[in-house]
């Protein structure tokens, strides 16, 4: 296991430093920054000072060495827009996302779950036939169409709840949904596959024939053997979350780094825009890893640091 | 993943195809949406009551029904029904230029990645491990951001995005064809790499190709619509989906059919290429997990 780890360690590395260069290129091909430093009546000699206090005047791999070196001691450079450090800028929104995403990733399995294994113990039936319409719609609806059409109805219709802002609960419900609604589609048509997959194996007729309940034998041998799936499309689902929180907040202004991300692009604000992109893809990584340690976990079958899909 | 191994003729299986198409009337549905959409917006600009782009403050916020402007006007007194007749023009043409250049560039980063193996194998598997690691739509902004939105710009998002999908899929599946018997009896007789991938493997993996289009289809067209609804997209006056979504979205209590229609429209389509890919992936590749 240690050896396994300390490899998808060294494997993490390497994804971070390619997204930091890449990073890196894409700011710099985004044109001079100097421009946001200098009024319209400089000279070019002034240009030239912004360009050594800067130092875009040193070759492109010294600079990637400065920004790499400053990533390193958690210095992504200050916000342009805003005289802070650029990284603070998103450690300051990250809880508000975080109680978003979170909020949607619960609120999916706890919906997902039960809802796939209903319809795959009803396979064929009007209950099967309904998690599967309402699943098919789930994956298709957009989360901002659905946000919009749910502020439509509950703010603005009847006004049972805010239309947008943060504060209470109330404020948490509309955008909580329309997040999840894709995630947990996706992990309720999976469950209902995997327990499907399941319940056609000897192991489960066994059980059954020796007469054990319908309740034991799909909590105690069906869901523990088609957890393996469900695990994986949930963590994955995790980090479509963190991804999709830029378009739900946007819509309910909530106040999370997604929102940040927009802001940060409007006011041409890279330092931030990096940051942000370095620090969402490394949460990104720690999650792949973790959702691969918990596989190891449920399936010591699992070859470790095996060829192939690590 | 056996019966690749059956290897049946290809004008035979399309033929099937329909036949099974025409006989299954959840897939019949959708398939229909689709080609009905497609009309629609091929015929648009015969069909439009009003230029989609042009304001008239005269007619502002008219609601659905009125006479001459079924589906109502926008805040800037454009038709709305012209503008999700338009709309469906760019989306479905974003949507379609997307797939067609991610297939090409994803098939056959599959095709060599499993085929060759080794470095080149390696090094195009990185590069998919590495851009999946990063959030798309961040990604997407960042690079609207450095190079200005443009339609062109958008279409080379969207094709960065889904090549990785193609490619990790062909892959896997030329790793299996590449040990079958006729692969290596093909090998043995000396025939070349290029012709052995053309001739034997390709043929295989279009079940899969095909299917996988359809959802890609629909995941870029929700890619799309999400840019343009955050002003990343494609850039007014033009009209899309995700686009008139967000010009309306301040109008969402005086006027919701601004908002909704435009919402229907992409729903229905999306859902359609979801059903549709359902279907196909049953129909050709039951082997395929989405």
């Amino acid at each position: 296991m240690g050896r396994y780890v300390a490899k998808r360690l060294l494997h993490a590395l390497v994804v971070l430093l390619a997204v930091s260069v890449a990073v890196f290129l894409v700011a710099r091909l985004s044109g001079d920054p100097s421009a946001l430093f200098l009024g319209d009546n400089s000279t070019p000699a002034d240009l030239v000072r912004v360009h050594h206090i800067l130092g875009l005047d040193r070759p492109l791999y010294v600079q990637f060495w400065i920004f790499l070196s400053g990533a390193l001691r958690g210095d992504l450079g200050q916000s342009i827009w805003q005289a802070q450090p650029a990284l603070q800028l998103v450690l300051d929104r990250l809880p508000a996302t975080l109680q978003l995403a979170l909020t949607a990733f619960v609120l999916s399995i706890v919906v997902a779950v039960p809802a796939g294994v209903f319809a795959a113990l009803r396979r064929g039936k009007a209950g099967d036939w309904g998690v599967i319409a309402v699943t098919a719609l789930g994956q298709s609806i957009p989360v901002f169409v659905l946000g919009v059409v749910l502020v439509l109805l509950f703010a603005v219709r009847w006004h049972l709840l805010p239309p947008s802002g943060s504060g209470t609960w109330k404020h948490l419900v509309l955008p909580a949904v329309s997040l999840a609604l894709f995630s947990s589609a996706k992990i309720a048509r999976l469950t209902r596959t995997s327990v499907l997959d399941i319940l056609g194996k000897e192991y489960v007729r066994t059980a059954q024939g020796k007469g054990a309940g319908q309740r034991r034998v799909v909590w105690v041998h069906v869901l523990r053997n088609a957890a393996l799936p469900i695990v994986t499309i949930a963590g994955l689902e995790l980090g479509a979350l963190l991804s999709g929180v830029v378009v739900t907040e946007t819509i309910f202004g909530w106040p999370g780094i997604g929102r940040l991300a927009i802001e940060a692009i409007a006011h041409r604000d890279y330092p931030v825009i990096q940051a942000e992109a370095l620090f969402v893809a490394s949460m990104f990584v720690f999650i792949n890893i973790l959702i691969d340690m918990t596989y190891v976990v449920l399936n010591p079958r699992i070859r470790l640091g095996g060829e192939g899909e690590a | 993943m056996t019966q690749v191994a059956a290897q049946p003729a290809m004008s035979k299986r399309r033929k099937s195809l329909w036949h099974k198409l025409l006989r299954n009337p959840v897939a019949v549905l959708p398939a229909l949406l689709l080609g009905v959409a497609v009309i629609l917006a091929l015929a648009a600009p015969l069909l439009v009551p009003h230029n989609p782009d042009l304001p008239d403050l005269a007619h502002r916020l008219l609601p659905p029904g009125s006479p001459g402007y079924g589906l109502g006007t926008d805040s800037l007194g454009r038709d709305i029904l012209s503008r999700v007749l338009y709309g469906a023009r760019v989306s479905l043409a974003v949507g379609g230029a997307a797939v067609i250049g991610a297939g090409v560039i994803g098939v056959l980063a599959g095709l060599v990645s499993g085929y060759f193996g080794g470095v080149v194998d390696d090094v195009i598997m990185r590069i998919a491990d590495v851009q999946l690691s990063v959030p798309f739509l961040l990604l997407a902004l960042v690079v609207i951001a450095a190079v200005g939105p443009s339609l062109p710009n958008l279409v080379f998002i969207l094709i960065l995005r889904n090549w990785v999908t193609y490619a990790r899929i062909v892959r896997s599946q030329v790793l299996e064809l590449r040990t079958l018997t006729y692969v290596e009896a093909a090998r043995a007789i000396g025939e070349t790499d290029g012709r052995i991938l053309v001739k034997h493997i390709l043929p295989q993996v279009w079940g899969s190709v095909i299917a996988i289009t359809s959802f890609t289809m629909a995941e870029a067209m929700i890619a799309e619509a999400s840019l343009s609804f955050l002003g990343a997209g494609v850039q007014p006056p033009t009209a899309t989906w995700g686009s008139m979504l967000k010009e309306n979205l301040l109008y969402l209590a005086t006027g919701w059919w601004t908002v909704v229609f435009p919402a229907i429209a992409l729903t229905v389509v999306i859902l359609s290429l979801n059903i549709l890919g359902d279907w196909l992936r049953d129909a050709l590749d039951p082997t395929l997990q989405r």
